[in-house]
């Protein structure tokens, strides 16, 4: 019989009401058992140290006893004491059963906290064993035990134990979610008995096997490559980024796959007759293929993002730059810079108000564009040629391309300061952080130049009624300056002003500074950083979700591979609909002359449907904000879980539409 | 045994009993499926006609009748089956399965259907796979899990339940696909190509279980190329040729010889033999005679059949697919008692007549016996305890169901034998029933 075999017999017993019950019967034994025991030692009379003697059988008998003679006179002590010199092997026991015992008596523990720790054990190990999933507990603990216990007893290869350790405790609680997703899926109709059906393919298939497999190695690695020099708040973010970020990719391209795999090759191989000639609707098919392929996905990222917390916690503990121990500097006074930073900053959920550009005069303005458009005409000579109509729209073409380079040079103005120049900037809608009173943060990116790696530039800072400060800073990435809450005034507004220089000296910096889009902002914690990352989560799972139902839709039409490229075009598109819009900022749609470029106004019209189609999905970067620490708020979360829902409604329909015309007997794909 | 072959009676002189009288209770109803002008001609991707696989083909599928789709490879029986599923549209024509469209859910929920080759999932199991159709009919857990034993057992695959699919032999995957079809107790089997793959003891089987089935009163369409194992099972058959039906009608109709009489006798020396021959000429005056002498063989199915049972006595070890066993018990139905069973008897098909009683050539017109014929009053006894007869004439090309006969009268032999009793009641099968209710399946002709 073939290991696949026994594994598939070894699973049918480990689901058998009978096992289960056997096997509730012996835990609840057990347990009962160890808390039993365990209250008989605590409750001893004598709270010394038990010596050997002690446990030896007692020297007086009651009347009637074995050792008593008729009249109940007690036997002699010689003769009832053990001999330890003859009960050797016995003796070695009892002394270890004396020293465990009086290890117990001695932690001071409490009996109802142990007791809830084996009721909880206990619980825990009746649900692995209700779920069916006996057995397969039992062989991972046996796999730790071979495996992990003997490699953690070497610090060479302690590494490799926590990462094994890893990768048995991923298997094991994704073996869990599988199975209680099964369970779940055992609801009557066909449209659960497909679902059920994609929960067993994915995991016995090689093409989402290897996917599940990759992710739990991987994650298991990944604090590996942590670099331990770099200061906690770094080595925290990378590791939520790649993590976060890598378990997205990777169960984003088994999704795709799988889910088009799972529809294409049932019509290619005609597997799909079988099921179709049942009594299931169409909708059903596509529904319960969807319900299995989300619930994969769902399984996957609970897993993960688990994990994720899990060691991002614990590496929240572990020592950060300038401490001598967790939460402890160096000089120990108070806590380092990257503590600060990383429990303000990372590990947070922070709110951002970015700097307001000064209301422009449009009346200037207006001004200002037909002189520049007036400007523009006199070197073109080309339009008396052309008809009054045309004229007039090309003299309004010029006008808006004026309008719009204007305001972004205003724009632009607003974020530069010349070198001994100042500029003063607002930030508004802080009224509500004002009466928290907790800390606000002025994070700000300056550019200079080239940012060369090795200029140091020094900015002064004024607040109102403050006095100024300087910070002196590398170019080319973010600062931060604490700021109390009353720097916010009563209309919710902060003000800061902004000297280009060393205001105390009077030196100048060498270049104009310019603080780029998005590097300007003050930030102030709105939430948990917890609830942040379940949210984070939820939203991870939503875009799922609807690549799920697109690959899908693909793939009831279209053969193996031109679906998989039509879902991973879509996927690309949508994840980098942020990146194409802003290039397309910079994409010259015109030559020289102002003459319209056929190929290239092509590509952006069609850049700016397909990325505009996508940008509430682009928009949202859930991996972006939480390792920057930013609020991804519940408003955000309800928004792109009702826009991707309706997008993947649309996509059932279409799906539904397509697959009852198909006449299945008909293969048209390789 | 000896069988004798000679030649028809020169005056067709034999009182041989008309069609029946009465409509086959085979054939009441209305029918489960009908194919009216059906048409099914397929394009390639600039829609040009490429092939035409079903021309104008039109026939009925009857309740409670093991209907045969026959014809060779390319003919369109596996097209015609795949439009009463659904998988399939008609380019025109019309089919309607239990008086609905093919894509009616209401109607899958009563069909059970084999395809050609078994499209399992290989990543399941055998008991998986049952559980997963079976879940599919929305059927209880208790009674899913009941019938599934009961399955595993009927293919024989109960010890390789726990094996994935896709290493099963060809056999193996083909038991476990008529398993599928079984699992809804469908009240309509479709069985396309059902015994490919099979070894002689699953053929066996499964011819077996159709005929079971069929006296269930199911409704079964085989659809093979096997002709040897159709026409052990089914009541009336279609022939298609190029996508048009060609023959129709029921077996014995379509396959008796109607100028020939066969005589199985026991061993008979040349003597005898000659002296029967020279009866034979006397009696037709010279134009008869005996055409061929031959000792019967036995098949090579019942020799292989043989051979396996008596290997299974001994119990010799094997690794495949053990032998399956009783039909699961779900498949039999409740038994009958009581007026029930009288009624079921009463209109019990002439295919559980014993062949002796059969004539050969059962669906000829009734014809005058001679003036001075022969003494048929022996031959006229053995063909008047046959029972009622389905078949009608055979008619080419015909699409109508076969219809009653316009005339009602029996034969009335000339030499004053015994009227032909109403073909409706057969003493001698109601009286072996009675006695034995356990008849062994696959008793026909």
């Amino acid at each position: 019989m073939k290991m696949r075999e026994r594994l598939a017999r070894l699973d049918y017993v480990q689901r058998s009401r009978a096992f289960k019950v056997i096997a509730s019967v012996i835990v609840g034994v057990l347990a009962i058992g160890a808390f039993l025991a365990y209250s008989v030692a605590i409750n001893a009379p004598s709270s010394a140290a038990i010596t050997l003697d002690d446990v030896s059988p007692p020297a007086q008998v009651t009347p009637g006893g074995a050792g008593a003679d008729a009249d109940g006179n007690p036997a002699s002590a010689e003769g009832s004491r053990a001999d330890p010199a003859a009960n050797l092997p016995q003796a070695t026991t009892l002394s270890a059963t004396a020293k465990l015992v009086n290890e117990v008596l001695s932690a001071k523990q409490d009996a109802s906290g142990v007791g809830a720790t084996i009721a909880i054990s206990a619980a825990f190990a009746l649900g692995i064993i209700w779920l069916g999933l006996g057995l397969t507990a039992l062989a991972l603990g046996a796999v730790a035990a071979a495996v992990v216990w003997p490699l953690s007893l070497f610090p060479s290869t302690r590494g490799p134990a926590l990462m094994v350790g890893g990768v048995v405790v991923l298997a094991g609680c994704f073996s869990v979610l599988m199975r209680l997703l099964a369970m779940l899926f055992s609801l009557p109709g066909a449209t659960f008995a497909i679902a059920k059906n994609v929960l067993a393919e994915a995991v016995r298939m090689k093409i989402s096997l290897v996917f599940i497999v990759l992710l739990i190695f991987g994650l298991a690695a990944l604090p590996a490559i942590l670099d331990p020099e770099q200061p906690l708040r770094y080595r925290v973010q990378s590791f939520l980024q790649y993590a976060t970020a890598g378990s997205f990719w990777i169960v984003a391209v088994l999704v795709l796959t799988f889910a088009v795999a799972s529809v294409c090759f049932e019509q290619r191989d005609k597997v799909i007759w079988q099921t179709m000639t049942k009594p299931v609707r169409h909708w059903q098919y596509v529904l319960g293929k969807w319900i299995g392929i989300s619930g994969l996905a769902l399984a996957l990222m609970a897993v993960c993002g688990s994990a994720i917390f899990i060691f991002t916690e614990y590496l929240r503990d572990q020592k950060a730059s300038g401490e001598s121990a967790p939460y402890v500097s160096e000089n120990q006074k108070g806590v380092s810079d990257d503590r600060v930073v990383l429990e303000t900053q990372v590990l947070v959920a922070r709110r951002t108000a970015a700097a307001e550009p000064p209301e422009v005069d449009e009346e200037q303005f207006g001004k200002n564009v037909d002189a520049r458009v007036e400007a523009e005409l006199e070197m073109i000579s080309q339009l008396d040629d052309d008809t009054v109509e045309i004229r007039d729209q090309k003299i309004q073409e010029i006008k808006q391309k004026v309008a719009e380079g204007l305001r972004s040079s205003v724009q632009s103005q607003y974020r530069s300061i010349e070198p001994g120049a100042r500029e003063d900037y607002l930030f508004t809608g802080l009224k509500g952080v004002r009466d928290t009173n907790r800390p606000l943060f002025l994070r700000y990116k300056v550019d200079a130049g080239s940012n060369a790696p090795d200029s140091i530039y020094t900015l002064t800072f004024q607040f109102p009624n403050d006095y100024p400060f300087t910070e002196t800073i590398g170019l080319g990435q973010f600062n931060t300056i604490r700021l109390l809450p009353g720097v916010v005034d009563a209309d919710g507004n902060v003000a800061v002003r902004i000297i280009n220089g060393n205001f105390r000296t009077g030196e100048a910096n060498a270049e104009t500074i310019m603080f780029p889009p998005g590097a300007l902002e003050i930030s102030y914690p709105a939430g948990s950083y917890r609830m942040n990352f379940l949210r984070v989560m939820a939203v991870l799972w939503v875009k799922l979700a609807f690549l799920a139902m697109l690959a899908i839709a693909a793939a009831t039409f279209l053969s193996f591979p031109v679906a998989c490229l039509v879902s991973f075009v879509t996927f690309l598109s949508a994840e980098g609909s942020r990146f194409i819009l802003s290039s397309l900022e910079m994409y010259a749609t015109e030559d020289r002359d102002g003459k319209m470029l056929l190929i290239p106004t092509i590509i952006a019209k069609v850049a700016q449907g397909v990325a505009g189609t996508f940008q509430i999905y682009g928009d949202l970067r859930p991996t972006a904000r939480l390792v920057d620490g930013q609020l991804l708020p519940w408003s955000s979360v309800f928004m792109a879980t009702t826009v991707l829902a309706l997008a993947t409604f649309a996509l059932f329909l279409a799906a539904w539409a397509i697959f009852r015309k198909r006449e299945l007997a008909m293969y048209s794909g390789a | 045994m000896t069988p004798i072959t000679s030649a028809p009676f020169a005056s067709a002189a034999l009182p041989i009993p008309t069609t029946p009288t009465t409509v086959p209770a085979a054939r009441t109803g209305d029918p489960v499926v009908v194919v009216q002008q059906v048409n099914r001609t397929f394009k390639d991707f600039w829609m040009r006609d490429v092939a035409r696989a079903v021309n104008s083909l039109s026939f009925e599928i009857y309740p409670r009748e093991v209907f045969g789709l026959l014809g060779p490879n390319g003919s369109g029986k596996s097209t015609t089956i795949k439009m009463m599923l659904g998988l399939l549209k008609p380019t025109s024509g019309r089919i309607s399965v239990f008086g609905k469209e093919p894509t009616d859910v209401a109607v899958k929920k009563r069909i059970g259907y084999l395809p050609e080759e078994s499209y399992m999932y290989g990543f399941l199991n055998a008991r998986e796979t049952l559980d997963y159709y079976a879940k599919l009919f929305e059927i209880d857990s208790r009674t899913r899990a009941r019938r599934i034993d009961e399955l595993l057992d009927m293919i024989g695959l109960t010890g390789a339940q726990f094996r994935p699919v896709r290493e099963y032999s060809k056999g193996m995957q083909r038991r476990i696909g008529i398993a599928q079809a079984l699992i809804n107790d469908p009240d309509f089997l479709i069985l396309d190509e059902p015994t490919t793959g099979l070894d002689p003891i699953g053929t066996r089987q499964v011819k077996e279980l159709i005929i079971q089935l069929g006296k269930r009163g199911k409704t079964v369409l085989l659809s093979s190329h096997l002709l040897a194992d159709v026409e052990d099972c089914v009541d009336r058959l279609v022939i298609l040729y190029g996508g048009q039906k060609r023959a129709e009608g029921a077996c014995d109709d379509l396959l008796v010889s109607r100028d020939r009489t066969s005589i199985e006798t026991d061993l008979l020396d040349e003597g005898t033999v000659a002296e029967v021959d020279r009866v034979i000429r006397a009696r037709s005056g010279g134009e008869q005679a005996i055409l061929k002498v031959s000792k019967p063989r036995q098949s090579l199915e019942a020799l292989f059949l043989d051979i396996v049972e008596r290997a299974k006595a001994e119990q010799v070890a094997t690794s495949g697919a053990t032998s399956g066993g009783e039909t699961a018990a779900f498949l039999q139905g409740a038994p009958k008692e009581g007026e029930a069973l009288i009624a079921d008897l009463l209109t019990v098909r002439e295919t559980n007549v014993p062949a002796a009683l059969v004539p050969s050539a059962a669906s000829q017109p009734a014809a005058a016996p001679p003036a001075n014929g022969p003494d048929t009053s022996v031959i006229t006894d053995l063909l008047s305890a046959r029972g009622p007869d389905e078949g009608s004439e055979y008619r080419p090309g015909s699409s109508a169901p076969p219809s009653a006969p316009s005339s009602m009268s029996s034969p009335t032999p000339a030499n004053g034998a015994p009227e032909v009793r109403p073909p409706a009641v057969d003493d001698s099968v109601i009286g072996s029933l009675l006695d034995s209710p356990d008849r062994p399946a696959g008793e026909r002709p």
